[in-house]
């Protein structure tokens, strides 16, 4: 946790925020006293006003972190502000508004507010988790590098094959064209990434040859480790045999640097996937705390 | 079928080879004997056909198990039409519109550079770096929910407010109306034209009028009395809305508000806001409350202003009644005498009985059913049967001229006073001369004069009423001796609205002091100590919860409306019960006394 956005500058904003929170808080239960709470009497108007206050700092995020230029108050500063800020904002609103919902505008910015927090909450999860587990899947090669790899070792696998039989070249080839390291983002972020790549690759290789020679009806019934040993008792060529070895080698070195980059993308969609609700809902709340607001002054 | 097949370098853009086929069957792959000799790792030896189908058709038609990418697509077999495209490995072909001779164009564009390279170009298109969100980007998201929101939820209703008939149309529609606005759901009271949002709201940006309000509620009366109106600034800045909060549900508690801030928070401290009023301040009935003024009617030269006496001045707590009666008297515990029916023992209901209409109040007291009975109006010894009629001081004296009249013409009346022409019985067929008659008129009204005395000072009227002489003098030989008016109010309490059929558990004597009143000077109610017994203020925990409106009420003006207009006939829903005119309100105003 050291040097984290949530501990930066000695939990200063997470102070903040509790103090903001705990004043929503007093204005709320000063309010019990008279008419139901609502956004209508002094200390809801003091608290929408301090919500949609809230929201412009929170929005303003969006805005100075891409302000690269800029070195007023450090980027780790804006976002710890940000965390705990958006931690008290519902707590504001939800006061502000009393408790009170509806099928109304005012409803439709609060529940676009509670979806950009949530949203929030689970990026601020994701921004924790996932670099640490990042690099420790990267272990110091950058994805480039083991995207080339792969590529090195397709193209070994592929001479290997080719070498062997054109069957095997098929089934390499097949292997190398539906090699898919990422896809679209349900995709990356679901991809059956991590399972034993040895065993398929077997019974593939295994059962490609062995349906080329003896009656398919075989390839069902035994396991890939029984199909290679028929196949290499039957095989006379020693070099024959080393090379399906060599390629079996190839090929699982192959499926773990799939896999390690396969993870590496998922964690980056994970890490990337709340955006896509956060950013636009934002300012889809902005858009509805400017309707809200207008709305009720209008019909005062 | 000829065909026409076409090289393209990639770096310089030109065709650098031209080869011409005639043969049924086009052959593609990356083995040495195929018609197009593919350089791509990722081809299989015999990749793929192009053939001429019966229906006259070119086809492509992938040899298993390999597959084409076909117009961004994965197939084994497709129709080759003029400007398709399609690839194997990364080598990329477009079907060109074939001229004569050809039957077919190809075009292929060649890979260059090393086999891994273009391996590894291969597996960087699997990426993705989009995440197949091809088309969704967050700034155009964010635009197009931004507007939406501000065009279906601002820019339609204000257009439905500018163009009344569009607004009309559009709360037929979901979402897109005013109604959208709308923070909370209309009392049951006003739901009936709930919907209808520009009754109330009737300017863009000004809070509801308090004349949306008096359209409808043109007869409420106003906040309190008028005389108060000028001095109460602060009641007359607040609109119908500052109080009445629609929007709050079809209870809408905050509709009738029943808290008790909305009253202390100028009574906690009243002469901030009004400097000149005689009222204590008040924060709660249980903890802050001061002791309850009666309105009574002092000893005091001017009956039409009865004064507010707080219940702890005992000194100054008394009440000009202008009746003699004790109630500890009646309400002897061995009974009264009674003419008829020997001694009866009488207790509170026996006089004060409850309105019929809803007993919140009791009756007003009827000398017929209450007193006639043990309390006889018989003057006249002779004829104990005779009574003066009660109610009306004006006429006693023309009543006793009349009877004294009638009973001198008869004679045989023995009374010293009487000539001898009264004392003697007129025989038959005797008549009186006139001057017989004159004296017969001079004394019966000398006599009833000096019976009229007697009876209203002391036998008969004077028993109970405070009698005085007439100094009035029109009046003095008509109406020489005069019934004092009852001083005494029917509602003591007339800023309060006590309810007795509420409280008919309890004792009378609870409350009032009856049975140690020696006086009708008394004023016998015992005072807020004793509510207090029961009743707690608004927070109270361990006894009956009240806040103000729970005794007190509102808009309280006899005479004004809302708007300032006067009020034709009392609202029946404001008026009191019990009394004839509203109750007064203030220090100084008068409750008109009872005068029976």
């Amino acid at each position: 946790m050291y040097g984290s956005i949530l501990n930066y500058g000695n939990y200063r904003y997470l102070k903040q925020a509790a103090a903001l929170a705990l004043i929503a808080l007093l204005l709320y239960f000063s309010s019990l006293s008279d008419e139901p709470p609502n956004g209508g009497t002094w200390q809801g108007y003091t608290l929408g006003v301090i919500g949609a206050a809230l929201i412009l700092i929170l929005l303003w995020f969006g805005i100075r972190k891409r302000q690269y230029h800029c070195t007023k108050n450090s980027l780790a500063r804006w976002a710890s502000a940000h965390v705990y800020l958006g931690i008290s904002l519902p707590v504001a609103v939800t006061l502000h508004c009393g408790f009170q919902f509806g099928w109304n505008v005012h409803t439709l910015a609060y529940t676009l507010m509670m979806l950009v927090v949530v949203s929030g909450f689970y990026g601020l999860y994701a921004y924790l988790v996932y670099p640490e587990a990042l690099t420790a899947n990267r272990n110091g090669v950058s994805r480039r590098e083991m995207i080339a790899d792969i590529a090195k070792l397709n193209d070994t696998g592929l001479t290997l094959a080719e070498d062997l039989s054109t069957e095997a070249y098929h089934l390499v080839l097949r292997e190398v064209e539906e090699t898919h390291l990422g896809g679209t983002l349900w995709h990356q972020i679901t991809m059956n990434s991590g399972l034993p790549a040895m065993p398929l690759l077997q019974w593939k290789l295994a059962g490609n040859f062995v349906a080329s020679e003896q009656a398919s009806s075989s390839v069902t019934t035994l396991s890939p480790e029984d199909f290679l040993r028929k196949y290499f008792r039957k095989s006379e060529s020693t070099a024959e045999i080393h090379r399906v070895v060599e390629l079996l080698k190839v090929l699982n070195e192959r499926q773990s640097m799939v896999n390690r980059v396969q993870l590496d993308i998922r964690y980056h969609a994970f890490m990337k996937c709340w955006l896509f609700l956060h950013v636009p809902l934002s300012c889809a709340l902005l858009a509805a705390v400017l309707v809200h607001v207008v709305s009720v002054f209008f019909y005062w | 079928m000829r065909c026409l097949v076409e090289t393209i370098r990639r770096r310089r853009n030109e065709v650098s080879d031209t080869k011409e086929f005639d043969t049924e069957r086009l052959s593609l792959g990356r083995g040495a004997d195929q018609d197009i000799h593919l350089q791509t790792r990722l081809a299989g030896l015999s990749h793929a056909v192009i053939e001429q189908e019966s229906d006259g058709n070119l086809h492509i038609r992938a040899l298993a198990p390999h597959r084409i990418l076909y117009n961004g697509r994965k197939l084994t077999e497709s129709v080759l039409n003029p400007g398709d495209e399609f690839s194997i490995g990364s080598v990329y072909f477009t079907v060109r519109e074939a001229a004569e001779p050809y039957h077919l164009h190809l075009e292929i564009k060649e890979p260059t550079g090393r086999q891994s390279k273009e391996l590894e170009d291969a597996l960087l298109a699997t990426v993705n770096p989009d995440y197949g969100l091809s088309g969704f980007s967050m700034r155009r998201a964010a635009w197009f929910l931004s507007l939406a929101i501000v065009i279906l939820f601002l820019l339609l209703p204000l257009a439905g407010f500018i163009y009344q008939p569009l607004g009309i149309w559009l709360r037929t529609l979901p979402v897109v109306s005013d109604l959208s606005w709308s923070p909370g759901p209309i009392s049951s009271a006003h739901s009936f034209f709930g919907a209808e949002c520009n009754r109330c709201h009737e300017h863009a940006f000004v809070s509801v009028q308090n004349s949306a309000c008096t359209t409808c509620h043109k007869d409420t009366p106003h906040h309190v009395n008028e005389k108060l109106l000028q001095s109460i600034a602060a009641l007359d800045s607040n609109r119908c809305a500052s109080c009445h909060k629609e929007h709050g549900g079809s209870e809408a508690s905050s509709l009738i508000r029943h808290d008790q801030t909305l009253c202390t928070d100028c009574h906690k401290d009243i002469k901030a806001i009004a400097p000149d009023t005689q009222l204590s301040d008040v924060s709660d009935f249980g903890k802050n409350h001061p002791e309850f003024k009666v309105t009574v009617t002092p000893f005091a030269d001017d009956l039409s202003q009865p004064l507010r006496i707080a219940l702890d001045q005992k000194d100054r707590l008394m009440e000009l009644s202008n009746l003699e009666f004790s109630h500890a008297l009646h309400l002897n515990k061995e009974g009264v005498k009674t003419p008829d029916r020997g001694k009866v023992k009488l207790d509170c209901a026996n006089c004060h009985k409850p309105e019929q209409r809803d007993g919140k109040y009791m009756a007003k007291l009827d000398f017929e059913s209450q007193c006639h009975e043990c309390h006889k109006l018989n003057f006249e010894a002779e004829d104990p049967k005779q009574e003066i009629p009660h109610g009306n001081d004006a006429i006693v004296l023309t009543f006793l001229e009349g009877y004294y009249s009638a009973r001198a013409l008869k004679g045989d009346y023995r009374h010293l006073s009487a000539p001898q022409v009264i004392r003697e019985r007129l025989r038959p067929g005797e008549e009186l001369t006139p001057e017989e008659n004159l004296e017969i008129k001079a004394w019966a009204v000398d006599y009833a004069r000096d019976v009229n005395s007697e009876v209203m000072r002391f036998r008969v009227c004077g028993k109970c009423h405070t009698v005085t002489k007439n100094r009035d003098s029109s009046e003095e030989n008509s109406r020489p001796w005069k019934i004092e008016p009852l001083g005494f109010n029917q509602r003591k309490l007339p800023m309060a609205e006590f309810d007795h059929d509420k409280h008919k558990t309890q004792k009378c004597t609870d409350c009032h002091e009856a049975d140690k009143s020696e006086h009708s000077e008394d004023v016998m109610l015992k005072g807020i100590a004793d509510c207090r017994t029961c009743h707690g203020g608004a927070d109270a925990k361990n006894k009956v919860a009240s806040s103000c409106i729970d005794c007190h009420r509102f808009h309280t003006s006899p005479s004004l409306t809302m708007e300032g207009k006067k009020i034709e006939t009392p609202s029946k829903v404001h008026s009191s019960p019990g009394t004839e005119s509203p109750p007064p309100v203030g220090n100084n105003v008068n409750p008109r006394p009872d005068t029976r």
